[in-house]
């Protein structure tokens, strides 16, 4: 097999995965089966865990959350995103009606213990429709369509 | 909605193999299809992050969604796709859809599953592809830039700002 180099025309990320130990991993319904498998082959996880990683790893997409006492939940959104662009993976309206995103910091919410605490501490904060998404954001979008 | 990533590649490259690998359902179809099977499929993984759990707790929800990633398979391409060989233009119009791309590349021997290429050469295999996209994507940027104008010329105030017209 030649070998040479290759730059992708486009931003891109590369992961070795051998399809057929993942097919044989697949196979293994047991997840301590599937470990045992993976360390007889000298892995310490699957390619399926290593392509996940790579999409967030080379910042391809980023995940922000809602959170309420209903569910909590996350979401996926391109990188780069703007807030209404993030409304909009949750429902076409929100981004339509986009009026603020009440953003908090993951690490904020944790460090307050929760909306009510991040807001009286003052980390809530007001972004608009030109604000880029960050990775982990807890937000609630205000619309009206 | 999760996040959409379709799985491209030459015929014969493991795509199908990877993507059943991945959706953990063990073989489904693949296994020397060089016909061309023309379906596509999908399968959802959902994305392990252990911030989910934090906050879940932290809100006391009644319920935790993770998101998915979802792969989509999209049958091999050919030399010449974006042209209409083999089943090109089907599969590129998939393609339009998903958010990001997946690019499976042959790198075994194997002697008893044929290359469309008739022999292994990730690179060149690599930028085949590419110039298929890059080509079917001039395509559709085409098609869009004209039904744009089209929609501004009609009035449409959205069309209009987007393609810089009065």
């Amino acid at each position: 097999m030649p070998s040479r180099p290759w730059r992708p025309k486009v931003g891109a990320a590369a992961v070795v995965v051998s399809a057929e130990i993942e097919a044989e991993v697949a196979q293994l319904d047991d997840l301590n089966e599937r470990l045992e498998f993976l360390e007889g082959l000298g892995l310490d996880e699957t390619g399926l865990s290593r392509v996940i990683r790579a999409d967030t790893n080379f910042l391809i997409s980023l995940p922000f959350f809602t959170c309420g006492p209903k569910e909590t939940r996350a979401w996926t959104v391109a990188q780069g995103a703007t807030a209404p662009e993030a409304a909009g993976r949750i429902h076409s309206d929100f981004q339509k009606g986009f009026i603020r995103a009440e953003t908090i910091a993951y690490d904020d919410y944790l460090e307050h213990a929760g909306e009510q605490g991040a807001k009286d501490a003052g980390r809530m904060r007001q972004e608009g429709k030109d604000y880029i998404t960050k990775d982990g954001d807890v937000m609630l979008f205000r619309f009206n369509v | 909605m999760g996040f959409n990533c379709g799985i491209v590649g030459l015929p014969n490259v493991g795509k199908s193999t990877l993507f059943n690998a991945l959706d953990g359902d063990g073989p489904g179809r693949s296994g020397e299809l060089s016909v061309l099977h023309d379906r596509t499929e999908f399968g959802r993984v959902a994305v392990p992050d252990p911030r989910l759990g934090e906050l879940a707790s932290i809100a006391s929800s009644a319920k935790v969604v993770p998101t998915y990633l979802e792969f989509v398979d999209i049958a091999g391409l050919v030399r010449g796709a974006s042209k209409g060989e083999g089943l090109g233009n089907k599969f590129l119009s998939h393609i339009r859809e998903v958010d990001a791309i997946c690019h499976v590349l042959r790198c075994f021997d194997g002697g008893e599953v044929t290359h469309v290429e008739g022999s292994i050469d990730p690179v060149r295999d690599a930028e085949i592809v590419e110039t298929e996209l890059l080509t079917r994507r001039s395509g559709i940027h085409g098609a869009a830039s004209r039904y744009g104008s089209k929609r501004a010329k009609g009035g449409d105030r959205e069309a209009r700002a987007q393609t810089g017209s009065p």
